[in-house]
Order: C-alpha cells, then sequence, then structure tokens
C-alpha cells in the first residue's frame, strides 16, 4: 500500500465513479464502479446507475452545503442570538413536493428498462440453468446438450484453508480469475437473444453476471426467466449472489460468447464428441476407446452416458480407469466437505476413512451421493452427475485411504437412481 | 385522590427503595432499573456481535481462507447480524425508553412494571440459547439471519434453539412494546396532549405499533420453519408442494417494519438532541410527527423490495419500486427539518451533539444509497453485494448506533449525576466517525464492482478496499472503549455535585425538571403541563418530600 | 420486592390492563391472519 499506489488509487476512484464510461476497457474491470457491460440492457443499467447518482450527489451538495454553512456560521461564537422560527407550511410543502417530482423523473426511465428487462419473448436460443450446492448444469433446451460447471481445481486448491497462498500467489491463479474460473463456461452466441430458465435443485441460488446486467435467483421448485443479448464476442465472469451454505463464495460463472458461426461449430463439435464417445462404446464395446475422450473431456463424455441415447452404452470398466475418473470427480464435488484425504471436517463434514458407509453395502453408498442425506447432517444430493461418474466417485472413495468397500459401475447406478 | 396518593407515596419511599444486593435487578420493576439493565445488557451484546464482525473482517483482511472454515464464517455474519439487531439495537432503545418515556410525559413509571421485568429477564435466557449453538456440534446457525428456507433447514442441533431463541426475543419486544404503548396512552401527566409529547415518545409509540404488527407474522414463520423441519409439513419446501419464496414474503413483511423499528426511536432522539444544542425549537414539530406515521405506513408495503430478484410479476416489482421510492419523502422531510433546525441557531458542540450531527450526514448517505437500490433494474446489480452491505450498515451504525451513544452522552448526567469528560467524548466522537467511514464506504466500491456478500474469500482485485475496511473495523471495534471507560466513570465515579437539573442550557421537557441524579421515583405526582408544553407544577418527585 | 410506583391505583391498573390486552389480542390477530394468508396460499 504505498503512497503512489495510493495516489492511482484516487485517480482512478475519480476517473471510474465520474468517467467509467470512458476508463472502461473491455478486459479489464472497474474496481470502482459498475460495468458498462456487454449488453444494452447492461449500458441502461449503467447509466441509469450513473445517472441516480448524480441525482443523490446534487442533493447532498445541496443538503450537506447548507449544513456545514450553517454549523459554521450559526455556532454560538458567531451567531450568538439564535432565532425562533420553528415552522413554515410553505416551505413544508416545498419540500414534499420538489423531492416528489424528482422521484417521479427518476422513475420514469427505471421503468422502461425494467419493463425491457423482463420482457423475454423471441428468443433465439435457451438455456436451462440449474444451480445446485455448489455449482451450476447448464442445458442447451432443444439441443440434447448439458453440462455440469464448477470451480476450477486450481481455484479450489488455492482456496482451501491451510493453503497458505500469498496474495501475490492467488494473483497467479487460474491467470488472475482466482474464484472466477470454472471448469465448462457457458458458450453464448452473440447478437442472439438468449433466454435462461433458472431454477436451483437444493437450496435457492442466484445466477449473476455483472456484464450481462442479468441475477436471478435461483429457487426449488420454480423457474425463473431472464434474458440476454450479447453484442460483443468476450469473456465475462460472475458469481452465486445469494447465499447457499458452505461453498457460497466458490461457485462462479464463465459466459463465453462466441460469434454465431463459431458457436455453432463449437456445439456441434461437443455433441460430435458425444457421438464419437458412444459410438465405439457401442459398436466395440472397446474400453480405451472410451476411456480416451473422458481423460481429455470427461464431462462431456460422462454427460454423453447419461444421454437416453447412450443408455445401452453403461458397459464395465477396470477399477483403474474407474479410480482415474473417479478422483477427477472427487476433486471436483466431493474434496470441498470431506477434504483430499478423506478426513473430512468433523462434525459437519464427517471422515470417509473407514466409515461404515464407504465399506458397507455398496447400494446405500451409491444412495447417499445419488440422494444425499437429511437430518442433522446436510449433505446435497448429486443427481447432476452421471451414472459413470457416480460409479467412479464411489470406487474411489470405496478403494482409497485404506477403505475396503467393493467396486461399483455405472449399470449399478442406473439401477438404483 | 391525588391527595390519597401523595400520601401512600410519602410511605411507600421509606419502605420501598431499592433492595440490596443483586435481588435488586433480578427481582426490580422500576423502570430506571430496568433501563439500565436493557442498555447494560445491549452492551454486553454489542461487544459479542463486534467480534464476531472483526472475525469477519479478519478473514476478509486478505483473499485466500486463513483463520475460519466457511461454513464457521457464515455463522458468524449470521449470527453478528442476530446478536447485533436483536441484542444491541433493539434492547438499547428498549432501554432508553424504559429510562426517558415516563419521566419525558410525567408518569411515575411504565404501566405494566411486572411486565416489564420479565420483558427484560427474557432476554439473557434467549441470547444463552442463542450463543450456545456456537459451541454445538454441527455449528452454530450459518443460513445468515434471513433463515431463508430450504438453505436454514440443513442447520444442524441448532436450528430448534435458534427458533425458540427467536420466539423469546420476540416475546420480549411485544411486552415491551405493549408497555410503551400502553404507558404513552394512558399515563400522560395532564394537559400533556399527544401533540405536545416529545418526539422520542411519538417516534417510540409508532415503534411499538410496527413490533404489535410484524413480531407476532416472524414468530408465525419461523414455527412454520420448526414445522417444516421436524413434523412432516411443507409450507416453504418446494418438493412437497410448498413455496420457499413464500417465507420471504413473510419475512419480509416483518423485516422492513423492523428497519424501521430500528430507525425511528433514533429519529426521535436526534430531533431532541440538535434543537438542545441549536438552543432553538425544532423546526416542524407536527410535519415531523406526519412524516413518522408515514414511514411507519409506507414500512408495510415496500416489503418485496428486498427480493426484486425472486422474480416476481412486473407489476409487482414496478409497484415495489415506486413505493420504496415514496419513502425518500417524509425521510427527506425530517432531514431537511433537522437542518433547518440548526439554521440561525446558536449551535454548540458538545459529544451528544456531535454524534446527531455524524447522524443526519451518515445516515442520509445511507439515505442516497437507499434510493439508489430502490431503482429495480439498477438492484438487480447491486442486489446481495456489498454494496447493500455498505447501506445497511450506513443507516445501523452511524444511523441507529450513533443515536443510542448520542443518547447515552445527552442523558447520562441526568441518571447519574456526574458529568462525563467531554475531551474523551469528543475523542471517542471523532475516532468513531472517521474509521466508521473508513469501513464501511470502500464497500460502496467493492459492491458496484462486483463482490458478493457473504463471502470469506474473494478475487485478489478486491483486496485493497477489503484491507481498508479492515483497518476501519478493528479501529472503529477499540475506539469504543473509550466509550465504555468514560461511560464506567458516570456511574460508579464521585459525584461533584456540578450537573444542574437542566444539565444542559437548551434543554425543554419534563425530564429535565427532575432533581439530577433522577431519584428512584420521579413523578409519583404527575405534573400540570401547560399550553406551551413545559411544565406548570413540577409534580413531585421522592426527593422533593 | 420493589414496588410499582404507587401513582398506580387500582382503576389505573384497570385501565393499563385492559388496553394492554387490547394489544395483545392485536398481536395475536396478525399472527392468526398471516397464518391464514400463508394457508390460504397454499
Amino acid at each position: 500500500m504505498s503512497m503512489t499506489k495510493w495516489m492511482r488509487s484516487l485517480v482512478g476512484l475519480l476517473a471510474g465513479t465520474f468517467a467509467s464510461a470512458v476508463a472502461h476497457a473491455e478486459t479489464a474491470r472497474s474496481q470502482y464502479n459498475l460495468p458498462v457491460g456487454a449488453t444494452d440492457i447492461s449500458a441502461q443499467v449503467h447509466s441509469l446507475h450513473m445517472l441516480i447518482l448524480g441525482v443523490v450527489t446534487v442533493i447532498g451538495v445541496g443538503v450537506f452545503g447548507t449544513m456545514i454553512y450553517s454549523i459554521i456560521n450559526h455556532r454560538r461564537s458567531k451567531h450568538p442570538k439564535p432565532a425562533d422560527f420553528h415552522e413554515s407550511t410553505t416551505v413544508e410543502i416545498v419540500w414534499t413536493i420538489i423531492p416528489f417530482f424528482v422521484l417521479i423523473a427518476m422513475a420514469v426511465p427505471a421503468a422502461g428498462t425494467l419493463i425491457k428487462m423482463e420482457d423475454t419473448r423471441n428468443a433465439d436460443l435457451t438455456v436451462k440453468i440449474t444451480g445446485f450446492q455448489w455449482g451450476w448444469k447448464y442445458e442447451y433446451v432443444g439441443q440434447d446438450y448439458e453440462f455440469v460447471s464448477m470451480l476450477s481445481p486450481e481455484s479450489n486448491q488455492a482456496r482451501q484453508l491451510g493453503a497458505n497462498k500469498t496474495p501475490a500467489e492467488l494473483a497467479q491463479v487460474d491467470g488472475g480469475n482466482y474464484l472466477w474460473e470454472v471448469t465448462n463456461p457457458l458458450v453464448l452466441p452473440t447478437g442472439k437473444k438468449v433466454r435462461f430458465l433458472i431454477t436451483a435443485q437444493d437450496v435457492i441460488h442466484a445466477w449473476w453476471v455483472h456484464d450481462l446486467a442479468v441475477k436471478k435467483d435461483a429457487i426449488p421448485g420454480y423457474i425463473n426467466e431472464a434474458w440476454t443479448k450479447i453484442n460483443e464476442p468476450g469473456t465475462f465472469r460472475g458469481v452465486c449472489a445469494e447465499l447457499c451454505g458452505r461453498d457460497h463464495g466458490f461457485m462462479p460463472i464463465v459466459v463465453k460468447a462466441l460469434p454465431e458461426t463459431e458457436f455453432n461449430t463449437w456445439l456441434a463439435q461437443k455433441k460430435g464428441v458425444e457421438v464419437a464417445a458412444v459410438a465405439p462404446a457401442v459398436l466395440t464395446e472397446a474400453a480405451p476407446a472410451a476411456a480416451e475422450p473422458a481423460a481429455a473431456a470427461p464431462v462431456e463424455v460422462a454427460a454423453a452416458t447419461s444421454a437416453p441415447a447412450a443408455a445401452p452404452a453403461a458397459k464395465a470398466l477396470s477399477k483403474d480407469e474407474l479410480m482415474a475418473q473417479g478422483k477427477k470427480v472427487y476433486e471436483a464435488n466431493c474434496q470441498a466437505c470431506h477434504q483430499a484425504n478423506g478426513a473430512g471436517l468433523p462434525p459437519n463434514f464427517p471422515s470417509l476413512v473407514g466409515s461404515p458407509v464407504a465399506n458397507g453395502d455398496a447400494k446405500a453408498h451409491v444412495g447417499q451421493v445419488l440422494h444425499g442425506k437429511t437430518g442433522g447432517g446436510m449433505m446435497p444430493p448429486f443427481k447432476q452427475l452421471t451414472d459413470a461418474e457416480v460409479a467412479a466417485v464411489v470406487t474411489y472413495e470405496r478403494q482409497s485411504w485404506g477403505n475396503k468397500g467393493s467396486v461399483v459401475q455405472a449399470s449399478d447406478v442406473a439401477a438404483l437412481r | 385522590m391525588a391527595h390519597a396518593h401523595a400520601h401512600d407515596g410519602h410511605d411507600h419511599d421509606h419502605h420501598h427503595g431499592p433492595d440490596k444486593g443483586i435481588m435488586r435487578w433480578i427481582k426490580t420493576t422500576n423502570h430506571k432499573d430496568l433501563g439500565t439493565l436493557y442498555l447494560c445488557f445491549s452492551f454486553i451484546m454489542f461487544f459479542i456481535g463486534g467480534l464476531m464482525s472483526l472475525v469477519i473482517r479478519a478473514e476478509l483482511f486478505q483473499p485466500g481462507l486463513q483463520f475460519v472454515d466457511p461454513e464457521f464464517f457464515n455463522s458468524m455474519t449470521t449470527m453478528h447480524a442476530l446478536v447485533m439487531i436483536f441484542g444491541g439495537v433493539m434492547p438499547a432503545f428498549t432501554g432508553l425508553a424504559n429510562w426517558m418515556v415516563p419521566m419525558m410525559i410525567g408518569a411515575g413509571d411504565l404501566a405494566l412494571p411486572r411486565v416489564n421485568n420479565w420483558g427484560f429477564w427474557i432476554l439473557p435466557f434467549g441470547f444463552a440459547m442463542l450463543l450456545s449453538t456456537l459451541f454445538m456440534p454441527g455449528g452454530a446457525p450459518a443460513g445468515g439471519w434471513t433463515m431463508y428456507p430450504p438453505l436454514v433447514l440443513q442447520t444442524g442441533n441448532a436450528f430448534p434453539m435458534l427458533i425458540f431463541a427467536v420466539h423469546l426475543l420476540g416475546i420480549s419486544s411485544i411486552t415491551g412494546a405493549i408497555n410503551v404503548v400502553v404507558t404513552i396512552l394512558n399515563m400522560r401527566a395532564p394537559g400533556m396532549t399527544l401533540l405536545k409529547m416529545p418526539l422520542f415518545v411519538w417516534t417510540w409509540l409508532i415503534t411499538a405499533y410496527l413490533l404489535i404488527a410484524t413480531m407476532p407474522v416472524l414468530a408465525g414463520a419461523v414455527t412454520m420453519l420448526l414445522t417444516d423441519k421436524y413434523f412432516g409439513t411443507s409450507f416453504f419446501t418446494a418438493s412437497g408442494g410448498g413455496d420457499p419464496v413464500l417465507f420471504q414474503h413473510i419475512f419480509w413483511f416483518f423485516g422492513h417494519p423492523e428497519v424501521y423499528i430500528l430507525i425511528l426511536p433514533a429519529f426521535g432522539i436526534v430531533s431532541t438532541i440538535i434543537p438542545t444544542f441549536a438552543r432553538k425549537p425544532l423546526f416542524g414539530y407536527a410535519s415531523m410527527v406526519y412524516a413518522t406515521a408515514s414511514i411507519g405506513f409506507l414500512s408495510f408495503i415496500v416489503w418485496a423490495h428486498h427480493m426484486f430478484t425472486v422474480g416476481m410479476p412486473l407489476a409487482a416489482e414496478l409497484f415495489f419500486m415506486f413505493s420504496t421510492m415514496l419513502i425518500a419523502v417524509p425521510t427527506g422531510v425530517k432531514v431537511f427539518n433537522w437542518v433547518a433546525t440548526m439554521w440561525r441557531g446558536s449551535m454548540t458542540f458538545e459529544t451528544p451533539m456531535l454524534f446527531a450531527l455524524g447522524f443526519v450526514f451518515l445516515f442520509t448517505l445511507g439515505g442516497f444509497s437507499g434510493l439508489m437500490l430502490a431503482i429495480t433494474p439498477v438492484d438487480f446489480q447491486y442486489h446481495d453485494t456489498y454494496f447493500v452491505v455498505a447501506h445497511f450498515h450506513y443507516v445501523l451504525v452511524p444511523g441507529a448506533v450513533f443515536s443510542i451513544i448520542a443518547a447515552i452522552y445527552y442523558w447520562i448526567p441526568k441518571w447519574t449525576g456526574r458529568m462525563y469528560n467531554e475531551k474523551l467524548g469528543k475523542l471517542h466522537f471523532w475516532l468513531s466517525a472517521i474509521f466508521i467511514n473508513v469501513t464501511f464506504f470502500p464497500q460502496h466500491f467493492l459492491g458496484l464492482a462486483g463482490m458478493q456478500r457473504r463471502v470469506p474469500d474473494y478475487n485478489v482485485m478486491f483486496t485493497d478496499f477489503n484491507v481498508v475496511s479492515s483497518i476501519g473495523a478493528f479501529a472503529f471495534f477499540f475506539s469504543q472503549f473509550i466509550f465504555i471507560g468514560n461511560m464506567l466513570v458516570c456511574m460508579f465515579g464521585k459525584r461533584d455535585g456540578k450537573v444542574s437539573d437542566r444539565v444542559w442550557e437548551g434543554t425543554h421537557g419534563l425530564e429535565w425538571t427532575v432533581p439530577s441524579p433522577a431519584p428512584y421515583h420521579t413523578f409519583e405526582d404527575p405534573p400540570q403541563v401547560g399550553e406551551n408544553g413545559e411544565p406548570v407544577s413540577a409534580g413531585q418527585t421522592a426527593k422533593a418530600h | 420486592m420493589t414496588q410499582p410506583a404507587p401513582q398506580q391505583d387500582r382503576e389505573q391498573a384497570r385501565r393499563n390492563l385492559r388496553l394492554a390486552l387490547i394489544h395483545v389480542v392485536l398481536a395475536l390477530g396478525f399472527l392468526a391472519g398471516f397464518v391464514w394468508i400463508t394457508v390460504a396460499q397454499r
């Protein structure tokens, strides 16, 4: 915190507050003010914000100026004899009416923007967003393609209690996007109206991307609607905004906007990976063929195996393959609570080492992963994982840290779902 | 009859002074004793809640997790809010009402003294229950003070303790509120018409009605949570056909009036202190009363502005935006009236006045960010960020808490008969005023730049402002020890006899007609209040015998 | 035990109690109203 840094902060502050439209660059986020953002709506929201900030600043200068003048000049040493007036109906009426009109002047543009924000009709693409503890599932509605997005492993390592990273080290994590990087970004086309259907499977979350000016609660049992139309390609980062339990601060959102043609290619390619991954498995039942893409893009492949077309593809994997994929799934989903060494953080997050669940009946173990645990504890259900992922992670838990449980296959999980 | 009374009072004085020792405080039905108990209790709670905020600020001092597990961090934010709101600010205002309302309206005591004792002694048990959850397996509640289901239903063994603690605090508040209402409506001195009452009494009357209307609603809502968790109902669980958003509506139907419960008495205090030190009557007394009443009414129809992002119909969002903006009108009237009261006055700046002026400045700042938050489309960006944290801390700390501090500096010479140390008082003010801004002003920037609430860790981009904010928080916390020391000297130091009955030269009102320190029983025989609101006859106090 | 201030004669106490009970009923009314709304909503 050197002096020069402070000076820079101060300059930035003035620039950020009063001329942020000029100061704003696409890549750097303002440290002081709302972003203008990447959509027409976000720009409107930003100018509304600047408008009301201006209005309250003017009122503030008036009120505080009067007060300060009075404090300086109407102190006893300068103004020993107080005046005696104590009411004036005219004045009271004036300062009731004037704010009223100021408020109307602000309410009109605000209402206009709000009406636009709530108009989700005529969307070109619909994405269903499901929040869970603690990540997001994205489903391209009508495209038969969905995936799960969670905090990136690098940030996840660095944010653990006891990781002992200095701020300088944290600044390097995920290329400067510590806590703002995910395993799989949501990819959207530019120039298209994208409608979001937002819900949750366990507790209330809120899907918020600053640059898109979209924040909507994800509520179990509700499907909320929001929309965006991104003007330029870019990467936009957001977070869960509603307290959702222990790892509320660790479920970021990344939206990657691509030009329409690139987006279409991307989507086709992703869906193609599914086909490519499933087809050999179905046709040849050759395990290595499925395992290789699994290593490269485990989540997509996992999503593929859960797709209806892939149901017959549930085939036995070797223990090593299960363990390898299970470790990845564990790191992404389980490690936050149960820790890398499986010892958990008792009493909230029980140890898996030598636990009766991990060493006992496999059905109970799979059931707990799929359906969670209620009552005293609070393990959320992990229904969003595919059969293959559940099988892998359960196997991993049952075979690691000295546990002696049985190996579980995707077909066993499918039977219990 | 009044005559017979005076006689009675005479006898009682010899037999019914305060008991000695601890039993005095346990059995007391005296409004002054209970006021002292409430205030001391609230200071213990401010201290505990303050320690929790230091845990929060220590963890947020640097990015990365250094000290606590995220679950414990969430417990700290949850408990900090519950302790500060229900244990700190509300009991402090009830304590001030206990002390001042009877003395301001010329009543001998509150109307229901035994209920008053009961209402206070519920509190230590309620908070013992709540705070004990910190030591339970599974930890303290961590779902936020708003207790939103389904998250709150994931709470472990602490859950029933949380619910029952809220029930107890609710009962305590309702008894206190009913007591204040009955006292004000039934026990005013002859000649003290409603529109001659001091503004503190008025604001408390309206506050009491807000409490009576909303605390039962909160009690009902948390009871439904309890049955949802343990008795198989599903009022708020979607999987059973319930509605999680319904809880939010009910909670904020309580919660928004609660916000005004925390600030209306502060308005009353500031409206009392500023005229005293400006040596000029309060500008627009009647409009102040009407403004308070309109704020009280509006507080019932704005609740959903806390939940703009839950996905309400457009019509509802527009309605709540407009009604919320409307609150700025009566609030503005109040601020303008305070400024007009100062205008061409003859001001001096003793510590209570400094805190009252600090209140007007900084509460108004909080009001400005409140107005910004009312604009729904922009609120989508502000909601659940540090901008909101900055906003409500501006209205609650330099708002409600500064007013409580101002009130105590203002009235403690009357209570104890000893003047506080003015130099230390001024030092306390300047340290508080500076560090509260150091703590909370940078949080506006953090929120606008995109830091969400209730997180133990953040991207390195937010480091600078978090460092500043944490330094401010620690310095603010430790500055308060000056205040505690100053007050302890007033309470236990030798009386120097230098405090007159009026205490401050600009004071008006019945409480300044009794001796300093105020005797154990005041106004056993009510005073007569004249046309101008000033006492015609002083009434009888114990000392007058 | 400390007594309430002697100003509280019987008649005053009765009036106070009556007004207090009215407010207790008022509070219970708010509770009942909200339970009713909540249940009716379902």
